[in-house]
């Protein structure tokens, strides 16, 4: 099987067994696979766990991306950037959790500044709301009445 | 009645998920003034935003890092939020700068250089002063000859090298453990006009006001004075 695969090819497998055939180097833009790869530890076929196909791909398609463009225009590789990272909140959930854990530093950078853009300029209720998982009911009766008394802004 | 139900909408999405490296990275990417709202939304995220080691060093090395070595300014021994304070007001230092009036630093006949550069270096922001060469093309010279940085007790620190007699600031600090520094160099204060003038003035009260005991006193006033008859300078720049 190895010798059928190309050189300086990769095989990682995701979480749910399917396979993706990528150029090392750009799989070794996740520090973790460099890593393994550096260890001589990594077979022909790399096991991705906790990242599903659905992800894994979208992870493969930056790495291509931004590896394929580095002679590119600074600007066109950040458009794509900010378009790449505009998902729902469940995707977004999930490539950060995947470029963390994957240790992929640029696409981490790129989605925390994205979960970074919608935290400014909102309330602090708003916040408490989005991004902490509080209920409107459970802010209006608890003891923040006082914070959203002094702070409302309401929208 | 309608808004008090529970939000349908899943949110799919809690930042406490997140693990706090994660947290830390979205959050270097906020403001000081976007960080507090933040910090007021919840107590843990109170000491996360107060977490001068981690967050504040994030913070810093976000705006600065490609730029300067964050952890060698001031010796480390200085807290990540005083140094974004100080890199904040730095930076608008950075680039090029051209005289304003014609000031003076007496006992020397040049006046100061007409056209400035300011740049980062790896604790420091050097002031090069930008000369045509003497070849005849169009080359120019660059030669430092202010630098600024910040002390272990958070105050700034800037010396002025009248002359530009140092190539790099190693040479810099090498001189000044041979002693010659107090000599030499001269320390400034360098304070913003507005935005964009700058001006550099004698710092008189430099050498006593950084030793604490009496004797210590004395040796300060006395380098002072045998330093060189007070000299008297006072230079200013506008931004290009």
């Amino acid at each position: 099987m190895s010798s059928s695969l190309e050189k300086n090819m990769l095989i990682l497998r995701s979480s749910d067994g399917e396979e993706f055939i990528v150029p090392e180097v750009v799989a070794v833009m996740s520090k973790a696979i460099k890593n393994m790869v550096e260890d001589e530890c990594a077979s022909n076929t790399i096991p991705v766990p906790n990242v599903d196909a659905n992800i894994l791909a979208m992870v493969i398609e930056f790495c291509k991306k931004h590896d394929e463009s580095e002679a590119e225009a600074a600007s066109d590789l950040k458009t794509f950037d900010s378009e790449f990272v505009n998902r729902g909140q469940e995707a977004l959930y999930d490539l950060i959790t995947a470029a963390n854990f994957r240790d992929v530093k640029e696409l981490l950078d790129a989605l925390c500044q994205n979960v970074a853009e919608m935290i400014k300029g909102k309330s602090v209720h708003h916040i408490r709301i989005q991004f902490l998982g509080y209920q409107l009911f459970e802010i209006l009766t608890s003891n923040f009445i006082w914070n959203i008394w002094c702070d409302r802004d309401f929208d | 009645m309608a808004n008090l139900t529970p939000n349908k909408e899943p949110n799919s999405f809690s930042f406490s998920d997140f693990p706090e490296d994660v947290q830390l990275c979205i959050l270097s990417f906020l403001s000081p003034l976007e960080l507090s709202s933040f910090a007021s939304t919840s107590k843990p995220f109170v000491s996360l935003c107060r977490n001068d080691a981690k967050l504040w060093f994030a913070l810093c090395d976000r705006r600065w890092g490609s730029k300067t070595q964050i952890r060698k300014w001031g010796n480390g021994k200085i807290t990540y939020k005083q140094l974004y304070k100080a890199l904040n007001e730095f930076e608008n230092l950075i680039g090029f700068w051209r005289r304003s009036g014609h000031g003076k630093i007496a006992g020397l006949n040049s006046p100061p250089p007409p056209l400035v550069f300011f740049e980062w270096g790896s604790s420091f922001i050097t002031g090069s002063r930008v000369s045509p060469s003497k070849s005849g093309t169009y080359r120019v010279v660059k030669a430092p000859f202010l630098w600024i940085s910040i002390m272990p007790n958070s105050a700034p620190v800037s010396f002025l090298d009248p002359e530009c007699r140092f190539e790099l600031f190693d040479d810099l600090v090498k001189s000044g453990e041979l002693g010659l520094l107090e000599n030499e160099l001269v320390p400034v204060n360098v304070s913003f006009m507005g935005k964009n003038h700058v001006v550099v003035e004698e710092n008189l009260s430099f050498a006593y006001s950084n030793s604490n005991s009496l004797e210590g006193r004395q040796i300060g006033f006395s380098s002072v004075s045998s330093s060189g008859n007070l000299r008297e300078m006072s230079m200013g720049w506008w931004r290009m």
